[in-house]
This record gives structure tokens, sequence and C-alpha cells, in this order.
């Protein structure tokens, strides 16, 4: 509901629209949260801003915890070589922060959210993969597939059956709480500059061009800063329920 | 000589110990029998002091008179699972070394070396870790563990359930052999009657949480007690 | 013992030249002139004869294996070429960064632990509700929280509306106050969950049991065996912290405008200075992989009976 009415909000209101002659203007009927240093209305900047974090997120979750999830069902499903050689690049991988890597990668790829989301991919997939591959190893041994494989059920539908809808419901406790991680990290990104690119809107980019206008107008500073809290929050709480509901069903 | 009077331990649902008096003799091999969840080795914890903060306990225990027994001193326990009872990242010498020290006692390197010798162990293996031994060395070694100290009970949860027939009677003819030799109280923890009435002086039978019959190896056939009587008939099994 | 350490530094080695050469050929293949950059110009000032002339000194022209050889035998001189931005070395210019970098770094870390090891040992041992709350309260606040708003907002209360601290720059320790105290509470956070965790699963152990019955005391189980016993995962994400710490507090140092690593960089990225993205990459992918080596000696040394590894 409250969805709703923050999508018709940034439907009649645009975020980009710069109307010089408004600047700075604290709370109106119009702009229910003021304007921005360059007229822009300021909260439907700071909708679509959360629109953008969640599409940025939610994508590169999807895509790392595919890519992480796929190369760990082949590592422990089919074990031997390709298992070793996975772990390999995991090894090497695993010690390599993240931030430093998005470093790395915006200054050989360039600033922008494409080096971003490479960045998380090459750094995450490795914690779906390991949860991965734990979960089917342990499967593979478990009695009922061995009981399935007796009753004639083909070890096609096996797998399909039991092993994906197992993964499926560990790798989306995993993927709540990095939706969380990545938008903060987005955000960190954007406010140094090196993430999402002016003039589309991104909460930390936002703290980051009002700097000049904290001490005149608060809001600059509280509202997106807020909406990061919020949103990282309620990624992790939403994790916490997920894991109490997985516990409960004895995965 | 080891007297419970009125012990309880209560869960937050449902009694797990209760009404628990009994005086158990010295110097005797004693055994307690029950099946799995007749509160056994939950009445050893409680001899031990371990009962878990989230119950609640009643009643009181006495040693022998006016003594106080400590844990490690008094009281050795051999473990079930003596697999995991070793300290990971130490070698057994250090854990043994951290034991003495636990009870301001000065370690005997002679003592432990001709303990090791009547367990048929070789010395090095105190140097090693716990993880380099095998499940029966590792046995014994907790057995020494609790033994060293020179307790006067030792409680034995259970020891034999992963044992074949022969270790089983090596285990118990070496702890039956102890205790007559130092006159300490073994108090033994199993659920299989055969071993019991082989090797106890008396046996204590558990149900449900209480001590429901004391019986000795030549009497247990003439027991009016029901569920006695049922263990006794079907022993063999 | 000794040939798993002759293997792990070769596989760190290793992956130090795959870093490095890495960067080299991504660096060479994309698009955009880094001759360009350097001269500072657009097409249109300078004439195509000075740009390959340049080219030439630079030996962009040479294959690529061949120059990135010569880069590292200049390494191997510890020449790491000259900054396309300012024309000092690179060595010199990471070296005073990496200096800043520390200065902060190092005291976030501190206030981090001063608060982080308290709360979380004693959660882990407490059963008392004030204990647990304030522990995950600050967790809460670190995890969800970003550190440049922290930084952002005290800025605002101690630096600008009470004069106390320093806005940005660095210049004498009250410079540092401000950047490590909105460090801090972000490491606390994961460091609290991380002891908490890892204790409350050693605690539960079998042998912990054990040594309970055996006798010993409380004290010496928790420090002794418990503590000791849960390391290795706490000691992993540790290092992986210290290794992103190594890497420059990026963000923080921009909004304090604190000449760290991660400042220079981002200067760096944006100007497309090669040399100095390609010494970055050097010093702290080394930096990086000697930490991780020592993290696993240590590892080895506080439990030689460990093996495997953790979840990121």
């Amino acid at each position: 509901m409250w969805i709703g009415i923050l999508l018709i909000y940034l439907g009649t209101h645009s975020p980009y629209t710069t109307d010089v002659t408004q600047r700075l203007a604290s709370s109106s009927m119009q702009h229910w949260l003021g304007t921005d240093a360059l007229g822009r209305d300021f909260l439907a900047r700071l909708i679509l801003a959360g629109v953008i974090s969640f599409l940025f997120s939610g994508v590169t979750v999807l895509l790392t915890a595919t890519v992480g999830t796929v190369l760990g069902l082949f590592a422990g499903y089919y074990g031997g070589l390709l298992k070793r050689i996975i772990h390999r690049i995991e090894e090497s991988l695993i010690i390599f922060p993240d931030t430093v890597l998005a470093l790395v990668l915006a200054g050989l790829l360039g600033a922008g959210i494409n080096s971003l989301v490479l960045a998380i991919l090459l750094i995450k997939w490795v914690s779906y993969a390991r949860l991965t591959e734990t979960i089917v190893s342990s499967t593979k041994q478990s009695e009922y597939i061995w009981m399935a494989r007796v009753n004639g059920l083909s070890d096609a539908m096996i797998v399909r059956r039991h092993l994906l809808w197992t993964v499926l419901r560990q790798v989306r406790v995993l993927m709540s709480v990095d939706i969380g991680k990545i938008i903060l990290f987005l955000s960190a990104f954007s406010y140094i500059g090196l993430g999402v690119q002016p003039p589309v809107p991104e909460w930390g980019a936002m703290l980051n061009e009002a700097r000049p206008y904290f001490q005149a107008a608060p809001r600059f500073m509280i509202w997106p800063g807020l909406c990061i809290v919020l949103t990282v929050s309620a990624s992790m709480w939403w994790n916490r329920r997920l894991q109490q509901q997985t516990a409960k069903k004895g995965v | 000589m080891i007297q419970l009077h009125h012990v309880t331990v209560t869960a937050p649902t449902k009694p797990l110990l209760h009404a628990i008096t009994v005086d158990f003799p010295a110097n005797q091999f004693i055994c307690l029998i029950g099946a799995s969840g007749s509160g056994k080795t939950l009445l050893l914890k409680h001899l031990l002091g371990l009962v878990p903060e989230t119950l609640s306990v009643g009643g009181t225990v006495t040693f022998a008179e006016g003594e106080d027994w400590v844990r490690g001193r008094e009281i050795g326990y051999i473990p079930q699972h003596y697999q995991q009872s070793f300290v990971p990242f130490l070698t057994i010498k250090e854990t043994m070394r951290d034991l003495c020290r636990a009870h301001h006692v000065a370690y005997d390197k002679e003592q432990t070396e001709s303990l090791l010798c009547s367990f048929r162990l070789d010395i090095d293996l105190l140097d090693r870790l716990p993880h380099q031994l095998s499940g029966g060395q590792l046995q014994r070694m907790a057995i020494i563990l609790a033994v060293f100290l020179k307790p006067r009970l030792i409680l034995a949860d259970e020891l034999t359930t992963a044992l074949d027939p022969v270790a089983t009677r090596q285990l118990l003819d070496w702890l039956r052999n102890y205790q007559q030799q130092t006159a300490a109280t073994v108090l033994f923890v199993t659920h299989e009657l055969t071993h019991a009435l082989h090797y106890a002086d008396t046996l204590y039978i558990m149900k449900e949480g209480t001590i429901i019959d004391a019986v000795t190896p030549e009497t247990i056939h003439a027991s009016r007690h029901p569920y006695t009587q049922a263990l006794y008939t079907n022993r063999h099994l | 013992m000794g040939r798993l350490f002759v293997r792990q530094t070769g596989e760190a080695l290793f992956f130090l030249f795959f870093m490095t050469f890495g960067s080299f050929a991504l660096l060479r293949f994309l698009p955009g002139d880094p001759v360009l950059t350097l001269l500072n110009i657009d097409e249109l000032s300078a004439s195509p004869e000075q740009i390959e002339t340049v080219r030439r000194e630079l030996g962009f022209h040479e294959p690529l294996l061949a120059q990135y050889i010569d880069w590292l035998s200049r390494v191997g001189r510890l020449d790491l070429g000259e900054s396309f931005m300012t024309g000092r070395p690179v060595l010199l210019m990471l070296g005073e960064s990496y200096r800043a970098t520390f200065e902060i770094a190092g005291s976030g870390l501190v206030l981090a632990l001063l608060l982080a090891v308290p709360l979380g040992t004693w959660s882990a041992c407490s059963n008392r509700h004030v204990v647990r709350l304030t522990a995950d309260g600050v967790s809460l606040i670190g995890a969800a929280v970003p550190s440049f708003w922290i930084g952002l907002v005290l800025t605002d209360w101690f630096a600008i509306r009470l004069p106390w601290l320093p806005v940005m720059g660095r210049d004498g320790v009250l410079s540092i106050v401000l950047p490590a105290v909105s460090l801090s509470l972000a490491l606390a956070s994961i460091y609290i969950q991380l002891l908490r965790v890892n204790l409350q699963t050693e605690l539960a152990k079998e042998y912990i049991q054990i040594a309970r019955a055996r006798g010993l005391s409380e004290q010496t189980i928790f420090w002794k065996y418990a503590f000791r016993g849960s390391l290795p995962p706490v000691l992993a994400v540790f290092t992986l912290s210290l290794g992103s710490l190594a890497g420059g507090v990026v963000v923080l140092e921009v909004l304090f405008a604190y000449p760290g690593v991660g400042k220079l960089m981002v200067d760096a990225v944006l100007q497309r200075d090669y040399p100095l993205i390609q010494g970055y990459i050097l010093l702290t992918t080394a930096i990086i992989v000697a930490l991780n080596v020592i993290m696993r000696l240590v590892t080895q040394h506080l439990r030689p009976d460990w093996r495997g590894g953790g979840m990121r």
C-alpha cells in the first residue's frame, strides 16, 4: 500500500526536471520533501533511487546466486576434477576483499555500475557455490535418495525433485541478506562517484551531491541515509525470518 | 555412603528426576540400569553438579560424612563419547597437565606412565593430538584421565555401547579389578542387564525418572517389582 | 608442515602474478588511450606524430608479454613507474598514502576491537538479557547504517555545530577521530557477531562439557579452551576485514579528504592513471596475500588439528 502511494508520487513528479527558480525549496504540497539544489523534486528522487537500488541489487543477487548455485551443483553432484578446480578458484578468490576488487575493476573497466556488478559477482558467487555444494554432497548420501532409487525413480527425477527444492530454500535465505549488503555497497560506491552516474539518483550519490547544503537543509542528510538504513534493516529482518522458517522445517 | 535425599530435577514442562532417595553403599561396583530416557545420565550429571541451568534442582546429596568431594578429583567421570572428550588442539599430556593444575596437584610422570603401561598404551601417545589416536586408545586414555587423581567415586556412562564383546569384557574386567584394588565406588550406567549381573555388587533399576528397585545379582530373580522381572526375563535378547 | 608452507607460498605468489598480469592485460585492451591521459590533452591539440613518439617511449607498441616482463623487472628494482597524474614515483605516492590509510584503519580497528571483544565474548557466555541486547544492538546499527553516513552525521555534530574536531583533512591527531569512529562501528558489528557465534558453537562442544566434568574452572575453560578453539573461523574473517582495510578505507577517506590509499585510487581510477593503478594492485595484493599466509600460520599453531575452510 505504502509502495503504491510512493509509486504514484513518482509517477506524477519527475525526478529529473530541474527548475532553477525553485532551488532548495522546503516541503510544500507540491513537493512533499522540497527540492534539491537543482530544483528537482527531492522525494521523487528518493523514491527513484530506491527503485534503482532494488533493481540493481535484485539483478546482481540473482546473477550471483545463479552462477554460484550452478557451479556448486556441478561441484557437489559430479565431484572429481570439476570440484577440485572450482575449489581452487574459490580458495584464491576468498581472500580478496570486495571493496578492493571493486576498486580494481573500476580502475580497469571504468567507473560505473557494470564494474560493481562484476566485482560483486566475482566475490559473492563463492558463498552460494559452497552452500549449494554442501547441501548437494550431504543429500547425495542421505537416506531418502537411496530409498527413491530403490523405488525405481530415475536419477534425473531424483535430482529435480529433492535437491533443487532444498537448495533453493537455503539459497533464498542467503539472498535475502545479500540484497541489503549489496545496497550498502552500491550506496558507498555511488557516494564516491564510482557507482551510479549522475543524473541518475541514488541514495549514496545524493548524500554526496547535497553535502554543501546540509547546514541549510538537514533533510538532505537525513533522508537518504535513513532510506539506506531502513532498507538494509528490512533485508536483515527478512533474512532472520527466513532463517527461522527453514530452521523449523529442519532442512 | 553416598546419600541422596529427595533429589529432583525438573524441566519447565515436566519432572525429569523425582523423589530419588537412596543410599549407595561404599566400595562397591554398582550398576544403574534402565531404558533410555529413564534419567540415568541425568542422575550422573547431578552427582557431578553439572545439571544445565535451565533445569531446577532439589534435594540433597551427601558424599561421605563431612567431606567435600570435588568433581574431577574425588569424583571421576568416564564419558560415553570418549572421542570428543579431549581438547582437540592440545596433546594428551597437555590436557593431563591442565587437569593437574586445576586440582593443584603436581603432574606425576611415573604414575602416568605406569597407568599407560597397564593399559598397554605407548608412552609416545602422550605427545600426540587426539585426532592422531585410534578410538580404542582414546577410550583408554579417557579412563586414565578419570582415574589418575585416585577418585573415591567413579561414574561411568554407557561405556560399552560401541564395543564388541571381547573389548567389553576387557574393559569391565579392568574396571572391576580397579574398583576392588582401590576400594573406590563405581557407579556404572548401562542398559545391558547381562553385563550388570556379571560384574555388579548391587543393581539399581531406574524407570521414568526414579529408582524403582534395588537388587543384587543373587536376589534379582526374586524381585517383586514387575519391571525388574520383565527386565530379568528378557535379559538375553 | 614445511611442505604445506612452501605450497601455500607458491600458490600465493602465483596468485600475485595472476592478478598483476591480468590487470596489466586488461588495461592494455581497453578503450581509451592512456597516452592521452598522460599528456593530459585531447586528441585535437597534439599531432599524431607526437602521440606516437610518446607511445613508443612508453613501450606501448611492444607485445603484451614483453611489456609485462619489462614492468616486472622494473618492479624488481623497486621502480613502479611514475604516476600519470602527478609525475611522481608511484612507489613514493603509494607509500605516503598507505601511511595515511594505516592511521585511520589502525585507529578504527583498535576502537572496534575495544568495543567488540568485550561485547562479543561476554554475550557468548552470559545469560543476561542486557548483555545480549547491547551486543545485538551495536551489531545491528553497525551492519545497517552505512559508515559514511555516520561520518556525515558525526561531522555535522562535532565539527560544524560544535567545532571541536576538524571537518576534513589530515592535520594532527584530532583529524583521525571522526574517520576512526565512523569506521569502528561497522567493523565492531562484524566482530561482535563473529566472536559470539563462534564462541557459542565452541562452548557447546563435548570436550568443553567433559572438561567441566573433570573439574576445570570456568575461566580456564572459556579462555584456554573455548576461545582458542573458536579462533580459526574468527581469524579467517578477521583477516578478510584486514585485507579490505589494506585496500584503503575508500569511502571514509573520500568523505574526510584524508589522503589515504583509497582516496588516491578513486582519483587514479577517474583519471585512468595506469601506473598508479598497477602499482596499487601489486602492493595491495601482496599485502593481502601476506596477511593470509600469516593467518594460516597462526591458525596452524593455535589449532594444529584444524582443517578446512569456512564460508564467507
